[in-house]
């Protein structure tokens, strides 16, 4: 997929997150293609630390512009910590959403069944292809 | 496409409806308008912040916040509503969401045109008469669902808007509405009489048709009615409306795209004075400390006044606001604009320090 950054070592949501496991817990952050469609982003409000969430309870909420969106739990579980520096900077979405950019640190109740529901591997190139068809309209 | 036409109802409620059918994974076209006022928080806005909320609980107005982007508004009579809900996956979405507000506000446009009225858009999402905004509009993702949200002030009580927002002092909320008036317009002001609500509704039902394709009206049932009560009270539960928002370190309201009104304090004196800074005390006691209230457009000072400066009118600062108009807020360029005035303060016997100056001219 040329027109996104899609890193091969990562998970992916429906709804255009990234997943990146760490031992037991994992990493969640926006995607190339979701930093594209929202474009500038300024403003983010991240979760905070030491609340449980269930799968596909709202994790964050982000605004660009007039238009505002939200970034759903992949799974259920505690956040053990959020990107602080989003706050003050949430240009780091769009600069290096891989990197600085990242949202929180989530210990899932269950690691091993919340990453079947997620899409990773070749399926992620294809899932990004059909994606990018969806939205890409004149503009 | 199915048409939700409400017609009048309460002002919540013309918030909760698009909430629903997000929820229920219905797409339609909803055109209403409020009978009665509420306060509309964006989703991101801080209530503490942005609201006087003692002055809505004096007025029994209601709060809610949306879950969209856009700022604060107040509903009231004299506005219709437009609002589009479409499932993500939907042909005629754009992949930028936000420029899709093009597409959107297009058929609010032509109704407009229909009254005579020589509206256009003014980028990202506004759309105006004679340069004056004259619409509303916000965005969202909803439960997998675009929604775009969009009004015609047909009239609008600026002074009623004044008093809902928190505002620091009573020149900042005059100014406020100085702004709004000099800034929004509305159908009636155009036009010289109010058109009826139900013309302008047909009128934008007839341009979104000619986009969208036949529109199939559908009733507000109980089901829908029952479904959208349940979704006020989830919008104006305490704690979600309370949630953390946008702060700012200074106080700034949006009057349209192009236009702000902003509080710049000033912390320190910033006269030649042997008691400078923080030891330098008014007549009575108090810290020498003031403000600018700025109005901002197009990044250029269209109004700057500068408040309780203890020697405000031995340092000349009411000809600085002179200096500083149409300047635009650049540093370099509001540098050279107090360099050039403390120049010819200067010729009075008195100056200003420079350095403070441009540091809170200039602080966020």
């Amino acid at each position: 997929m040329e027109k996104y950054h899609i890193p091969q070592d990562l998970y992916y949501t429906a709804d255009h997150a990234w997943v990146q496991v760490e031992g037991e817990n994992i990493r969640i952050g926006v995607s190339d293609f979701m930093q594209k469609l929202a474009g500038e982003i300024t403003f983010i409000r991240i979760p905070r630390a030491g609340k449980a969430l269930a799968a596909g309870a709202t994790l964050c909420s982000v605004q660009s512009g007039k238009w505002a969106g939200k970034i759903l739990a992949p799974m259920a579980g505690k956040i053990l910590a959020a990107n602080g520096e989003l706050p003050g900077n949430p240009k780091l979405l769009n600069s290096d959403c891989y990197g600085a950019g990242w949202i929180c640190v989530l210990e899932p109740e269950d690691l091993a069944a919340g990453l079947k529901t997620l899409i990773s591997g070749p399926e992620a190139d294809a899932f990004f292809t059909v994606e990018h068809e969806k939205y890409a309209k004149t503009e | 496409m199915n048409l939700y036409r409400l017609g009048a109802v309460p002002g919540i409620e013309t918030q909760a409806i698009y909430h629903t059918l997000a929820q229920q994974r219905q797409e339609g076209l909803i055109i209403c308008r409020p009978s009665t006022p509420c306060v509309c928080l964006g989703m991101h806005d801080d209530l503490m912040q942005e609201v006087d909320i003692r002055y809505c609980t004096r007025q029994s107005l209601p709060i809610i916040r949306r879950e969209i982007g856009g700022g604060l508004v107040l509903l009231d009579r004299g506005q219709v509503f437009f609002q589009l809900v479409l499932r993500s996956d939907n042909p005629c979405l754009q992949r930028r969401r936000d420029s899709f507000f093009c597409k959107f506000l297009l058929p609010a446009v032509r109704a407009l045109a229909d009254f005579g009225l020589q509206a256009k858009i003014q980028t990202p999402a506004d759309i105006v008469v004679n340069e004056r905004k004259i619409s509303g509009n916000g965005a969202g993702d909803l439960n997998g669902f675009a929604v775009f949200t969009g009004n015609v002030l047909l009239n609008f009580d600026r002074l009623f808007m004044s008093r809902v927002l928190r505002l620091p002092g009573r020149r900042f909320r005059e100014l406020t509405r100085w702004a709004m008036e000099r800034h929004l317009t509305t159908m009636a002001e155009e036009l010289g009489y109010e058109p009826e609500a139900e013309q302008v509704e047909e009128r934008l039902i007839v341009h979104f048709s000619d986009w969208l394709g036949k529109m199939e009206p559908v009733d507000y049932s109980d089901d829908l009615r029952q479904a959208v009560e349940k979704v006020v009270r989830q919008l104006t539960d305490p704690e979600f409306l309370r949630l953390p928002g946008k702060r700012r370190l200074l106080r700034q309201v949006k009057i349209n795209e192009k236009t702000y009104v902003r509080l710049q304090p000033i912390r320190e004196c910033l006269a030649d004075n042997p008691g400078k800074g923080n030891e330098c005390r008014r007549e009575n006691g108090g810290l020498c400390q003031g403000q600018l209230i700025a109005v901002v457009q197009n990044g250029r000072l269209v109004s700057a006044e500068f408040h309780q400066l203890c020697r405000r009118q031995r340092c000349g600062l009411d000809q600085l606001a002179q200096y500083l108009h149409s300047v635009r807020w650049y540093e370099p360029d509001i540098r050279r604009a107090v360099a050039d005035w403390n120049r010819d303060l200067s010729l009075t016997g008195h100056w200003i320090d420079e350095t403070l100056m441009m540091h809170w001219l200039l602080a966020e």
